[in-house]
């Protein structure tokens, strides 16, 4: 009884001292939308295999480490999923990052294939430029 | 077939559903019914918390699965119990049970590795690095498990390997401070550490 006694208090703690991001904001419902619609623009042009149209709107830092052939290689993954069908949820926060001491827009943006579901997650940096490209 | 080949392969197909049950049909549905309907900003904000709370999950899930497939399916006739299928209730049947549940997870895991992309040689030797020590896990865990059987003290037992399940796991938050090698090593010395403990309750006595 002892021994499930302190791991009941062992796993509370750990729990109790993982509290609130505080660096995680809320967009008001315009920002949102501005965000997510750029984000559907960039994916839509990731899709059509667009990337001088997406290598516009990224940061410097992203553009010398984010390659055309990077992108090429990661759509071939996607093709798996069958065809595009539509954009479904979509979602942005504000986040401040301690590292860098900076702002950032994270958008998340489900799309939906004939076989399956893809979630895009795009950053922007203060200026507005794409910093950051993942998708699961 | 002999029986004792038959009921070793019961075994090790009952290790198997009991991962499926757990994990396939159950929990994994279950983290991404919640993961599809939390809002960017609540998994952003809570990243922390949902990362121990999955971690945890895991633990309770297999652990419980183990637990309730020992205390139902399985059935030790000395102690009069009453499982549906007869079994030895020697640590070699829990290591052929916890066989069953380890492989199962590893082709289940190479599967989703292998379906999207074809990894490199190094990252194929790192993930079946991994699924050796996590196979290695599984028998522990269900040696453990069963034990509790033994000694009339199954549900500490199962708190105990739920426990031990969410410290294996736990390192994985911490993934991008340790690097790959530093996981595999906290893992590989835990491993260790719960062959240890194993091999001092086979000296006692308590593990046959």
């Amino acid at each position: 009884m002892k021994k499930i006694v302190w791991v009941v208090i062992l796993i509370l703690c750990l729990v109790a001292c993982s509290g609130k991001d505080e660096n995680v904001q809320s967009l008001s419902p315009d920002e949102v939308s501005e965000y997510v619609e750029k984000s559907q623009s960039i994916i839509e042009d990731f899709y059509d295999e667009d990337f001088s149209k997406i290598r516009e709107e990224m940061n410097d830092e992203m553009k010398k480490v984010l390659k055309d052939e990077d992108l090429k290689n990661a759509l071939v993954t996607i093709k798996g999923k069958g065809d595009f069908l539509e954009f479904d949820k979509a979602d942005a926060v504000r986040y401040y990052d301690e590292k860098t001491d900076a702002n950032y827009i994270i958008t998340q943006q489900q799309v939906n294939h004939e076989e399956g579901k893809v979630i895009f997650t795009l950053n922007y940096d203060e200026a507005g430029k794409l910093a950051g490209f993942f998708f699961k | 077939m002999n029986r004792g080949l038959s009921k070793k392969i019961i075994l090790v197909m009952l290790g198997a559903l009991c991962f499926l049950v757990s994990q396939v049909v159950l929990r994994i549905p279950l983290l991404n019914f919640i993961s599809n309907n939390l809002s960017l900003k609540i998994s952003m904000s809570y990243g922390f918390l949902l990362g121990i709370l999955q971690i945890i999950s895991a633990g309770v899930f297999e652990e419980g699965f183990r637990f309730l497939f020992r205390q139902f399916l399985l059935r030790d006739d000395k102690f009069k119990e009453k499982g549906l299928i007869s079994f030895d209730n020697t640590i070699k049947d829990a290591i052929i049970f916890g066989l069953g549940h380890g492989l199962c997870e590893v082709g289940f895991v190479v599967v989703l590795a292998f379906s999207s992309s074809v990894p490199t040689v190094a990252n194929t030797l790192l993930i079946l690095y991994e699924r050796f020590l996590a196979v290695v896990f599984h028998v522990s865990m269900t040696v453990i498990v069963f034990r509790g059987f033994n000694i009339n003290r199954k549900f500490s037992s199962l708190v105990l390997a739920v426990f031990l399940h969410s410290l294996f796991n736990l390192p994985i938050l911490f993934l991008s401070q340790l690097g790959i090698i530093g996981l595999y090593t906290l893992m590989s010395v835990m491993t260790v550490l719960i062959f240890k403990y194993i091999f001092k309750k086979i000296k006692k006595g308590e593990i046959v």
